[in-house]
This record gives structure tokens, sequence and C-alpha cells, in this order.
């Protein structure tokens, strides 16, 4: 009997509306466990190279994983992947929430979604029932009206719901998915790959419980690890001040992302702070599945000419920076507008606001013009003008269809030079973390499989003294030393490779960041133990870490096959010139070279050749990956 | 020569205060300022004192403010 997981892979055809119920062994899933892990076993094995991301032959998978709704801390999470249209690289995207457990409870640990329908559908499972149900009625409405359509159809108000909005459906090149209106499948755009198919959300409804192998083990680490949460002031810290909490040190500092990364120093920094939400627009927080922490914000604004809806969550640190001092935007209330259109329309906030930040920069700048932008006043600070351009991105209309397909591919069109106003790697646009002062996570930007991602990987600070966390609570990795937050050399490469390998884990199992440590107070070995417990599997972080790295070595070859080089592991040129304006004026270029040498060391070690980034046949066979070595040849 | 030191993000519920205040009669590093608060430097990324981002080596030499901000990670 399998402990943690249902045995139950779904396969769906929606051209021609037909589907399979797989029963792997329980060996396939002690080798790929779930998430990103699984999805690219199949986009490997069944998907052709070259397949167009928009096409019916691209595989969309969602994938929890064997441990997702344990009723343990911040393990709520599940993957989707697909090729994606954005990059042209492995998509993926993992959302919190309640959608991966209940999927989990309805019997399957994985739909594997193949072909297009030629109506808009939707798909309801319940209890192992599959049902494709007619989306035409549902076909063009924003995401809170599909919800509530839905539910009321079904006379199921406990339905679970993931979905995309109209940008979605009008195939927005960084179109996301949702859950429960606040949970984000979020970059990648892997919500066009869902809107190309024509199905418009997937309901799913369980009664079963997860199988346990040891519940009682799973109640009393949870116990623990809960209790800590309630008294630790890092967490503290998240549940009452949350992402936003960040704002502060950037803004102070002088490296908050401002005027499309022109300066870190935005003077009116202080409107963005947690300190400044949670007076003026906060609501309330909000939490995922069995987790304690409630890191999420809801945010309300309730004025005559500008009103935000709750059921969209509030603005997260990656929003308010992307859609507020990006675009030179201050004011909360109108941030948080944004957010509310974003999620109702299902855009991710990141390539939303990258894409207005660029286009305001062409315009500051004369390359484009009130011809180009219908009229629009285009300029830094304008908030009207981001409501109004984040409509027309969604529906595609005038200068928004041209956002609407991704910076690079804008630039391209606009030309006269404005390709030096994007930032991005591997054509997805870069975060809001400032690699000049966290050199790891430029590190990351460079060579995540699915382009710049800030949740790559844990973040410096928390290894930069010998009493950080990082350095205290993970030395079964074998981190026992510092580094420096601003280092470049081989330590810092090394630890990197490490933190790589550990997030992976995370993502393909479900396991949110902000639940263990670095980043929060569950252990290492806590995290172990459940595992342990949830599976019956006598499991060890040696066996763990091998399956990161084997998700990161299929990733690369499945963008090796897509045509990606080294010459992809590349950071933005913003980040190797010194900061403008601010407390660290004058400061901070990285230096190409030394991050140049430093790419080369971390292919070495991760055992592919140093010249050109293929694994090699070597680290296949090790990772079990002999199944992919005409790849490579 | 009071130096204030203000507590920024979750700094301030692990110390138990916004702002803690000690006196020096002569100059002094931020370094020994974090050890006689009991201020483990693991716990800051960013130290601010007037406009200027500084080290724990930096050097007070009259009555200031100093910030200090928690490490940040993703979000």
């Amino acid at each position: 009997m399998p402990y943690g997981y249902t045995g139950n892979i779904l396969h769906l055809n929606l051209s021609s509306k037909k589907h399979r119920i797989e029963n792997p062994p329980e060996n396939f899933y002690r080798t790929y466990w779930g998430g990103r892990a699984l999805a690219l076993y199949y986009m490997l094995k069944k998907m052709k190279p070259h397949t167009g991301p928009l096409s019916p032959d691209n595989l969309l998978i969602f994938a929890p994983s064997v441990i997702t709704g344990v009723p343990a801390p911040a393990i709520p999470r599940y993957t989707v992947c697909a090729k994606s249209p954005l990059t042209g690289a492995q998509g993926e995207a993992e959302a919190g929430g309640w959608w991966g457990p209940e999927l989990k409870k309805a019997g399957f640990d994985a739909i594997i979604i193949k072909g297009s329908s030629p109506t808009p559908v939707y798909l309801y499972i319940k209890d192992g029932k599959v049902e494709i149900k007619s989306a035409t009625h549902l076909w063009g409405k924003d995401t809170g009206t599909t919800q509530k359509i839905i539910k009321e159809e079904l006379k199921d108000d406990k339905v679970r719901i993931a979905q995309i909005g109209p940008a979605g459906e009008n195939l927005v090149r960084f179109a996301n998915i949702v859950n429960e209106l606040k949970h984000f499948n979020g970059r990648n755009g892997l919500g066009a790959v869902m809107g190309s198919k024509k199905l418009k959300a997937i309901a799913v409804r369980g009664t079963k419980p997860i199988e346990l192998y040891n519940k009682e083990r799973v109640s009393k680490i949870t116990k623990e690890i809960t209790k800590r949460v309630m008294d630790n002031p890092l967490s503290r810290g998240l549940r009452e001040l949350g992402t936003p909490a960040v704002v502060r040190g950037f803004y102070e500092a002088g490296c908050l992302p401002s005027y499309n990364w022109t300066t870190g120093y935005f003077k009116e920094g202080e409107n963005l702070t947690a300190e400044t939400y949670n007076k003026t627009i906060l609501k309330g927080t909000k939490g995922c599945y069995a987790c304690p922490i409630r890191c999420k914000r809801v945010a309300e604004v309730d004025e005559l000419n500008l009103k935000v809806d709750h059921a969209y969550g509030g603005p997260e640190y990656e929003t308010i920076v992307s859609l507020g001092s990006l675009c030179g935007i201050s004011d909360l209330k109108y941030i948080a507008k944004a957010n509310e259109l974003c999620n109702k329309y299902t855009m991710d906030t990141i390539s939303t606001g990258m894409v207005i930040a660029f286009a305001m920069q062409c315009y500051e700048e004369g390359l484009l013009t009130k011809e180009d932008t219908d009229g629009i006043e285009l300029t830094f600070s304008n908030k009207e003008a981001l409501l109004v351009l984040i409509e027309k991105i969604a529906y595609r209309e005038g200068l928004g269809d041209l956002l609407s397909q991704g910076s690079c591919f804008a630039a391209k069109k606009i030309g006269k030079g404005s390709e030096k106003f994007i930032h991005q790697v591997k054509d997805q646009e870069i975060p809001m973390h400032d690699p000049r002062l966290k050199t790891g996570v430029g590190l990351q930007y460079a060579l995540s499989d699915y382009g710049a991602d800030h949740m790559k990987a844990a973040h410096d600070p928390f290894f930069k003294d010998k009493e950080s966390v990082g350095v205290k609570e993970m030395k079964v990795l074998g981190i026992l030393e510092p580094v420096s937050s601003t280092d470049m050399g081989q330590k810092k490469v090394a630890l990197f490779k490490l933190l790589d390998i550990y997030w992976t884990v995370f993502d393909i199992l479900g396991v949110c960041d902000f639940g263990y440590v670095p980043r929060s107070v569950g252990t290492m070995e806590e995290l172990l133990e459940i595992i342990r417990s949830t599976t019956g599997w006598r499991t060890t972080w040696f066996e763990l870490m091998k399956l990161g790295e084997r998700s990161i070595n299929m990733a690369r070859i499945f963008n090796l096959r897509e045509g990606f080089t080294s010459k992809d592991d590349t950071l933005p040129e913003v980040f190797y010139q010194d900061f403008k304006g601010g407390p660290l004026d004058g400061q901070g270029a990285i230096n190409k070279k030394d991050f140049e040498k430093a790419i080369r060391f971390r292919y070495e070690l991760m055992g592919w050749n140093p010249d050109n980034g293929i694994p090699t046949l070597a680290k296949l066979i090790e990772l079990g990956l002999d199944w992919l070595i005409d790849e490579v040849k | 020569m009071k130096i204030n030191i203000r507590l920024e993000g979750y700094l301030k519920y692990k110390y138990s205060s916004n702002i803690l205040e000690l006196n020096y009669s002569e100059p002094v590093t931020i370094y020994k300022i974090l050890e006689d608060a009991k201020i483990s430097s693991a716990d800051v990324f960013f130290i601010k004192t007037g406009d200027k981002i500084v080290k724990e080596d930096y050097l007070i030499t009259k009555s200031n403010e100093v910030k200090l901000f928690p490490i940040i990670g993703g979000g």
C-alpha cells in the first residue's frame, strides 16, 4: 500500500477527450517523487524537441509530490510544468494554497494534459472520477466570477479551483495560473499554455484522507514546529509584516529596484514599507493548507474612485516593487489595485511590472510616442497609466498587445536600441532582488533552468556569519563556514550549488521555502522525519539531494535539446555597473570576469563540461539518467 | 556620546524593542555597539548611520543613530 501518494497519474488528451490512469511502480515514485522531477520525466520522454509551447503537443503537467498535503506546516505546494511560451525552455512554477492537497485527496498524484479542445472546457475531478465540462459560458470571465459560477454549478463551496483569466485565454506570454484567487503558479507563462488548450479551469474535490505511514509522528512534529512558529521572531515577522518587510531595508540602503533598474534609490520608499502597508491597506493575513505562519497579505481599498477587493489577496514584496518603485509609483492603493487586476486576469506581476517599466523608459527616452501608446502619457510615476496598461496587456489591445509577448519580444519590435532597457535571463524578466548585494542570487538568476527567479536558492545573508541560521542549522549538507554576501569566490559557488539543489528538493516536494531552515524555523531533521513518517521510506538527505540534482540535470538536458547553451547562463548588463544615486552610489558592480569564472566553476562542481555546461555521461549515470545519454552525445 | 540603535523588521521582535540607547565617552565601532547591545551580527544585513551604509568596523565619533536592518530573503 502506498503511503503519502495515491499511485494514480491521470493522462488526459483534450483533443480526443479521452483519459487514462497510469499506476507507476513504487520505484518510479522513489526516483522522481513529484513536482518538476516527475514532470520533466514525461516532458523528456513524451515531447519532441522544438514542440511549440502553444501547440497541442506541449504537455501541461500539474504535479504535487508524494508528501504534498501531509498535515504538517508548509507542505501544501504543487508544480505546474510545460515548455514555457515566455522562455522556450522548460517552464515551471509552484503554488501554495489548497489545490495540491485537494488533488491528492481526489485520488491523483499528477495530471498530464496533452492536446487542445476546440471549445473552452473545464475539468472536474471528484474522488477519482474525471469529467470534462463545457466552459463556453466562462470564457472571457475574470477569476472571481469564474470561481463563483463553478462553485455554484457544482453545488460545492469546498471545491478547489485552479484557473486562468482573460490573460491566459488571450495567450499573454506571462499569464499565470491561480488557485483560490490568490495562490499563483506565477512565472513562465504557463497560464498561456492552459489557454492554448482552451482549458479554463481544473476543479478538484476529494474526501479521502491522504494515507500516512505514521500519523502520530507527523502530528507530534507538527505541534513542535507550530509552537516555535508562534514564538520565533522570524516567523512573527513573516506573519505581522509579511514579505513587504523586505522593502524598508532595500529602500534605505538604496538598492530598491526603481525606474526600470536605472537606480536603487527611491526617495518615496517609505510609502511602500510594511509599516505603511499595515496602516493603510492591510485587511488581514491568510495562510495555506495546514500552515501556521499565515504570511500572505490581504489588502482592501474602499474609496469613492478606487476599490480593491480583498478576495484577490494583496501585493507581496515582488509586486509592490515591480508595480511600484520600478514604475516610479509610490501609491500603495494603486499598487494594490494593479495587483488585483493582474490577479483577476492572471498575469505574473513581476513580468507585468517589468514590461510596463520598460515601456515607460522607452517613452521617457523618446523611443515610444503617444502615437504608439494610444495617447497614454506613459511617463514613470503615472499610476493611472499603470492600470490602463494592465487592462490593455490582458486584452492585447494597442501597445498592450506588443507588451503581452514579454520585454524581449517588445524590444526586438521597437528596436532603436531599446534592447538596453530590458533586464532578463533566458527571456524571463528578472525579479526584484539586486544581485549586486547578494551574488549567490545572481548565480541563480543566471543558471536557473526556467529563467531568472529569486526562489531558486536561499539568499546569501542567511550564510554570512558563523552564527547565521544557514551555517548553524545546515551542517548536515556540509555547510560549516560563513561566506560574505558579496563574495564571488569558489566557496560561494560551492555553497550555492548545495543551496540550488536543496531548494529544488523543496520545489519537487511541495515544501514552502518559508517553512524550514534557513528561512524559517522547521529544521532539516524535522522535515526529513515528516517525509519518512509520511511515506514510510527510510530516506536520507543524501537521497533527497540526489533527487534535486537529478531534476536539475533533466532540466539542463531539456533546455539543451531546445537549443539553449552556456551563453544563456548570463546576467543582465546592469549588474556589471555600479549603483547610481542613494547611499550605495558608485559601488556594487559585479566583476564580469569573476562572474564568468564562477559560472565555469559551478559547471565543474555540477559534473558538467566546464567549456559548454553539458552534463557528463558519468554524471547522468550517477543520477540514474542513463536513458538520457543519447541527448548529450 | 549617545548612540540610538533603531531595530527594523523582525529585529524589533527578536530584541524586544524598537530603539536601544547606549552611551560612550569615546569613539566606538559598530562592532562594539552590537556586542554591547547583545545583538548578533548574524541577524543584521544592512547597517545605516546618517545617509551612509556602513560595515561593522565603521567608527562612530559623535552622537548618532544607527539603524539595523535584518537579513533579507526571497519573497
